[in-house]
């Protein structure tokens, strides 16, 4: 089997196990019970339950759904953003292009991490807050790859054909442009969101991403980090599943990469 | 020389407008933005009087642009300003923190490059070998996992049930060592894959036909034609690793309860101290601007050819 396909298959359980979640859960994701606490896997709780007696199942189906939400949103923001500034800047001329990319310079030297740190402070942290970071975060990669591209064919006959048939520069951008690079994007997009989730992970972890009662895997993780020698099963299926998540976007964009 | 002269010159300007840019961003966010410091410092049960006073105290009845010209040139000349919660300058919090962090970064960059680039070779040489899908399936696993579940393993493994490093906090050199290698984990399995990718292009160039075909060695072909060339492309990969590596060490300092700069940084954000939070970032940025700096001189000084771009 082709990597592409692995990618897509645990992208694809990721997805399953999260919708099964939005309908079902073996258990009270959020119930208290502290006579529960610490039970390890079994048969009732097939991945034991945390510091508050909570079942970690039922967590893990429904930790999934705020991280592909975030994470899916801030990519298509980005992205659509970052494809939009570095058209201008591919199109517009020497002066647009320098400013623009000055900019994508900037934005480079402060990973979502660091922008998500700093709009934490001002706005507290949150699950926009995240999402608005990651999103700005992903805006130069977009950005560079569209100008890269337009420069390079820019002069290429079938443009300049266009051009000369009368065209507008909106026409050429989205019927020949855009088009030809639309599998480059994509690549960049699976990979944008394996990085995404990580960010968001890192950052609930962190305890400025998602905030309780919303449940995440990072966050779960970082709740459960005190009990780890105590009870080791709490730590091992959040960061599992993120892995899983990320991985699987790694290899679709991955196998993208290859077939180019 | 002339080409080398306008090269550094480009770079020296463009170092310095990107960070123009990023000062702008990092004081205009805390200005544009809808919310009040004051108020977020003091919370909304604050008096009037002690939230005029403050805001007086932040300057924030002056004009922006009066208040970034202030912030700037106290930043160039080192000041960072004053923390709030902390009441004692930014730079006298940061003396600690950044010499650990420093090292604990140095120290993952050097296991990566040590793991990476004989990796690396080797899977490139033994294409299609159990040994290479090993390490095409190690590196994936690497850039998947993420690094701070990575280093909560690490504790409990190494730390805790056979007790060779110490769990947390910092007490000497080898209390960074867990950390630097969880660290050096997600960067060493991209590089892995760039001197792979690297060293696999390379050695399906002419040239490289030629020195076998004159009758050198393998292992003169392999490392004085081959590594030479392929050295290029993992350098340039390697300065933009060790941006990714600051952002690595604010989670790991959290994983590991090291007291660096993330830590400062992390506890600045929670406890609103927009001065600590300004002045990280700024450095922070600043950092890696000039990281990537110095590693495009040194790769025009590598690589003749980027000169001309």
């Amino acid at each position: 089997m082709e990597k592409r396909q692995w990618g897509f298959i645990l992208v694809l359980f990721v997805v399953l196990i999260t919708s099964i979640g939005l309908f079902y859960t073996p258990f009270d994701p959020t119930q208290v019970r502290v006579v529960d606490r610490f039970q390890p896997p079994s048969r009732t709780h097939w991945f034991g339950t945390d510091n508050f007696g909570r079942d970690i199942l039922s967590r893990i189906l429904v930790g999934g759904r705020w991280s592909l939400f975030v994470g899916g949103a801030a990519v298509f923001l980005g992205s659509t953003l970052g494809v939009f500034f570095g058209s201008i800047a591919g199109l517009g001329g020497k002066g647009w292009d320098e400013a623009f990319m000055r900019i994508a310079d900037g934005l480079y030297a402060l990973p979502s991490i660091l922008i998500a740190l700093l709009l934490a402070t001002i706005w507290g942290p949150g699950r926009n807050t995240v999402l608005i970071s990651i999103a700005v975060g992903n805006i130069p990669v977009f950005m560079r790859l569209t100008r890269s591209h337009i420069l390079k064919v820019k002069e290429e006959p079938y443009i300049e054909a266009a051009r000369a048939l009368g065209a507008s520069e909106f026409r050429i951008l989205f019927r020949h442009i855009l088009p030809n690079i639309k599998d480059t994007l994509l690549v960049q997009v699976s990979v944008s969101l394996a990085g995404a989730i990580l960010a968001e992970a890192s950052l609930s972890y962190l305890g400025v991403g998602i905030q309780p009662p919303d449940p995440s895997w990072g966050r779960m993780l970082r709740d459960a980090q005190p009990f780890a020698h105590l009870a080791p099963w709490t730590v091992i299926a959040p960061g599992l599943l993120i892995a899983v998540t990320v991985l699987g976007f790694n290899l679709m964009g991955d196998e993208l990469i290859e077939r180019r | 020389m002339n080409t080398v002269r306008r090269y550094v010159l480009r770079k020296i300007l463009g170092f310095f407008s990107t960070a123009f840019l990023i000062s702008l961003v990092t004081f205009g966010a805390l200005q544009v933005l809808p919310g009040d410091p004051a108020t977020l410092i003091l919370g909304t049960e604050a008096s009037p009087e002690a939230l005029i006073s403050l805001r007086s105290q932040l300057g924030l009845d002056r004009p922006a642009i009066v208040r970034y010209g202030q912030w700037l040139v106290r930043f160039v000349q080192g000041d960072l300003g004053e923390s709030i919660r902390y009441s004692i300058p930014v730079r006298e919090l940061m003396g600690h923190a950044v010499p650990l962090t420093f090292t604990l970064a140095i120290m993952a960059v050097s296991a990566a490059l040590l793991i990476a680039v004989p990796l690396g070779i080797v899977s490139a040489t033994k294409q299609g070998t159990w040994f290479s899908k090993v390490i095409v399936v190690l590196s994936q696993l690497g850039m998947a996992m993420p690094q701070f579940w990575v280093g909560i393993l690490f504790i409990e493994f190494f730390a805790v049930r056979i007790r060779i490093f110490p769990s947390g906090g910092y007490d000497g050199l080898l209390s960074l060592v867990l950390p630097a290698l969880t660290l050096c984990m997600p960067r060493a399995a991209v590089l892995t894959r760039m001197v792979r990718a690297g060293m696999m292009s390379v050695l399906g160039q002419d040239y490289v036909r030629t020195a076998r075909a004159k009758g050198l060695s393998e292992r003169t072909v392999l490392y004085k034609h081959a590594l030479a060339n392929g050295a290029i492309g993992v350098f340039t990969i390697a300065g933009i690793q060790l941006t990714q590596l600051l952002a690595g060490t604010i989670v790991i300092e959290q994983v590991f309860g090291l007291p660096g700069l993330g830590q400062l940084l992390l506890a600045g954000v929670m406890q609103r101290d927009l001065p600590l939070v300004q002045g990280l970032v700024m450095l922070s940025g600043l950092l890696i601007l000039f990281v990537n700096f110095v590693f495009d001189l040194i790769l025009m000084l590598l690589d003749p050819r980027v000169r001309f771009e």
